[in-house]
């Protein structure tokens, strides 16, 4: 029974670095329905940013603020310049923010080198908590945890409580509809491109502290980010939380269970999910 | 009109998926090409195959780093040179460590690039992908560059040498330094899923089973396994020691989630595990790594071959260099250095189907920075081997000989999975 909690905390806390990550796609691929293929390398990126930033300073939370800010301003001028002229025709921005991937990715192997690397965090915040039942669980793991909990709650009610959310969702719905009633639909998009991507970086901070940064992380934050938003469904922050519990607890079991297919079975999962439920588990019928 | 049409949507994502996979490597290769070089003409095309993505992204750089030793003290470069008045030509193509992407890079090579000697790769399960490939064409000679599972010496590829010994060969005599001297009774182990870690665990827990040790549990992870705290959580209570047989990346996520989860077992390393390649991470691992014992063809402090420090000095000059060279630049530079050797014993001649370089490579015997290099009948070094354990002496961690064996062979139980002792 230990053991069975142990799996599952472990599984949760694990789900909180996907949903982060997940959160910042659901936002641009979920709700704005921009196919990006490059939110893998802004969260290597920024994993690698919040590294130098934490090493030279010291500081973990400069790292992670710094590494949002300059993802997030990345994302941005790449939304501008490359994605939005062409932000309806699906196919074109999915090989464009590819190449964006590929190019990122070999520079970052150039810059920062094929060994892995992990964002330093305070000795203080490396040490176990007693847990009733459990023994000793990595304070960490706890905290990261409740970073993802505060992030996914902030972000609910920013989306669907806050005036500014629901001109977003309105903009989705029908940006034309929109515009016509004053509201400037592109700064809209580009604040929450903007957002998107800063949540990437954080991500990949928080991610870099508990996991390394190295080559070929990018693609795999992706693919794992695609599947949380597929599976919670499109554009709803409670369904990448959901997504993301059931992929991390999924993915931790198997890797106990039946070690050989713990990827096999994260796929299943998806494929499971979309048999019965097409739209994810928490994502609206679509509109058209 | 935009940003609805959620219909279009999914075949355009999975086209993006399918364009991503076939770009990092999943595709088949290109087609076309007539294989092998132009045996007569002036210059030798080397087709060098490295991991540059994955687990093992570094392999490149180190395979760099060691070509460019054994050329510039040929007075060429990292991309070419001179022997016996034939230009020599390197091509580079990067892997990402699975044998899909050794199979697609290796006909690139041989095929597209018309190479006559293919050189590589780092990987134990590329490496039996390429030995796979040698047999089908035999007028390419394959020189194999760090991967190192036992059997791939055995599929009686005449065109396919390894100039270093195989991963069973390197846990020679660990299993009973374990047992008799450090006085484990029961091990743990941790180790990837794929042909490296079968051979090296097998090798290793052949000889600790034998003397009398138990392994009280298996954990076979999939490579690129980042999180292992639910695997630390499955060790028993009762274990003596843990075997590591992670390399990469994965070892250095180990290591440090050891150390915040609060292991404080003795480990005892694969070859790949405690290698300069994890330990020169930044994460903070140095309190699990100390006392770890573990065997390789890595030599530790106060290695007394003359050859070795020469190879030392001249690999951390070249850019991008680890502060000592790491197990694959080793492997890599032994290997190429053999080649050069090779072709220089016939002045670059590769007529009459590289007859003449593959009897000199075959009978090859020199003193390499990590001691004697001779061939068996298999086209498998008969080689040096280290058993190292790491200490921590003033805040650095060393790594230090405890015993070094001479003229290992080849053994030819080739293993595979196994649970409990194999």
């Amino acid at each position: 029974m230990d053991q069975f909690l142990l799996i599952a905390l472990n599984g949760l806390t694990l789900a909180a670095v996907y949903f982060l990550v997940a959160s910042g796609l659901t936002l641009i691929f979920g709700l704005m329905r921009v196919i990006t293929m490059a939110h893998g390398t802004s969260y290597l990126l920024g994993g690698y940013i919040g590294y130098v930033i934490a090493r030279e300073t010291g500081n973990w939370l400069l790292g992670a603020l710094g590494a949002a800010i300059a993802v997030g301003v990345l994302g941005l001028i790449i939304h501008q310049v490359l994605i939005r002229r062409f932000q309806d025709d699906d196919m074109r921005v999915a090989l464009v923010t590819l190449g964006v991937s590929l190019i990122g990715t070999d520079l970052m192997l150039a810059v920062f080198g094929g060994t892995a690397t992990q964002v330093a965090i305070p000795a203080a915040f490396q040490v176990g908590l007693p847990l009733p039942g459990l023994g000793s669980y990595p304070l960490i793991r706890l905290l990261i945890l409740l970073v993802a909990v505060l992030v996914g709650v902030g972000l609910t009610l920013f989306i669907n409580k806050t005036r500014y959310g629901s001109i977003v969702r309105a903009g989705v719905d029908d940006s034309q509809m929109t515009s016509a009633t004053g509201v400037n639909v592109r700064v809209v998009f580009a604040s929450i491109f903007f957002l998107g991507s800063a949540l990437a970086g954080f991500a990949g901070v928080v991610g870099g502290t508990l996991f390394p940064l190295l080559p070929g992380q990018d693609g795999s934050y992706l693919l794992f980010s695609l599947v949380v938003v597929i599976v919670g469904g499109m554009g709803s922050v409670p369904g990448a939380a959901i997504g993301a519990a059931l992929v991390g607890i999924v993915s931790q079991f198997a890797l106990v269970y039946a070690p050989t297919y713990s990827l096999v079975l994260t796929f299943a999962l998806m494929v499971v999910v979309l048999a019965i439920r097409p739209q994810g588990i928490l994502g609206r019928r679509s509109a058209t | 009109m935009m940003l609805n049409n959620w219909k279009g949507l999914v075949p355009t994502l999975a086209v993006g998926a399918v364009v991503v996979l076939g770009v990092t490597g999943c595709s088949t290769g290109g087609s076309g090409g007539d294989g092998g070089g132009d045996a007569g003409g002036d210059t030798i095309k080397i087709g060098v195959l490295a991991t540059s993505e994955g687990n093992l992204a570094f392999g490149m750089g180190e395979a760099k780093a060691a070509i460019a030793v054994a050329m510039e003290a040929i007075g060429g470069t990292v991309d070419g040179g001179e022997i016996g008045g034939k230009s020599i030509e390197i091509i580079y193509a990067g892997t990402d460590g699975t044998s899909g992407s050794a199979q697609t890079q290796v006909k690139k090579l041989v095929e597209n690039d018309d190479v006559d000697i293919v050189f590589g790769p780092v990987s134990g399960d590329e490496g039996e992908a390429v030995v796979q490939y040698a047999l089908t064409v035999p007028e390419v000679t394959f020189v194999n560059g760090s991967a190192s599972p036992v059997g791939m010496t055995l599929e009686g590829a005449e065109n396919f040498f390894r100039f270093h010994g195989d991963s069973a060969m390197w846990m020679g005599g660990l299993g009973d330094y374990a047992y008799d001297e450090k006085g484990y009774k029961k091990i743990y182990s941790i180790a990837e899923d794929y042909s490296f870690p079968y051979d090296n665990a097998g090798g290793f827990f052949s000889e600790f089973c034998a003397a009398g040790g138990e392994v009280n549990g298996n954990s076979w992870v999939p490579v690129g396994t980042t999180d292992y705290a639910t695997i630390i959580a499955q060790i028993p209570a009762d274990t003596d020691a843990v075997y590591v047989g992670l390399g990469g990346a994965d070892a250095a996520s180990f290591l440090s989630q050891a150390v915040t989860n609060g292991v404080d077992l003795p480990l005892v390393g694969g070859s790949i595990a405690v290698d300069t390649t994890a330990l020169s991470g930044d994460a903070n691992i140095a309190s699990a790594a100390v006392g770890t014992i573990t065997g390789g063809p890595v030599p530790g402090a106060g290695y007394d071959n003359p050859e070795w420090q020469p190879f030392v000095d001249a690999y951390v000059t070249q850019p991008d260099a680890f502060p000592s060279p790491s197990i694959f630049s080793i492997l890599y530079y032994n290997s190429f250095q053999s080649l050069v050797l090779g072709l220089q014993e016939v002045d670059g001649d590769l007529s009459d189907g590289h007859a003449g370089l593959r009897d000199a490579l075959g009978s090859l015997d020199w003193n390499s920075p990590t001691g004697q290099i001779s061939m068996d009948e298999n086209r498998q070094a008969i080689v040096d081997n280290f058993l190292i354990e790491v200490l921590d002496e003033g805040g650095t961690l060393v790594q230090k000989n405890i015993s070094e064996a001479s003229g290992v062979t080849q053994g030819t139980t080739v293993y595979d999975r196994f649970e409990g002792c194999p």
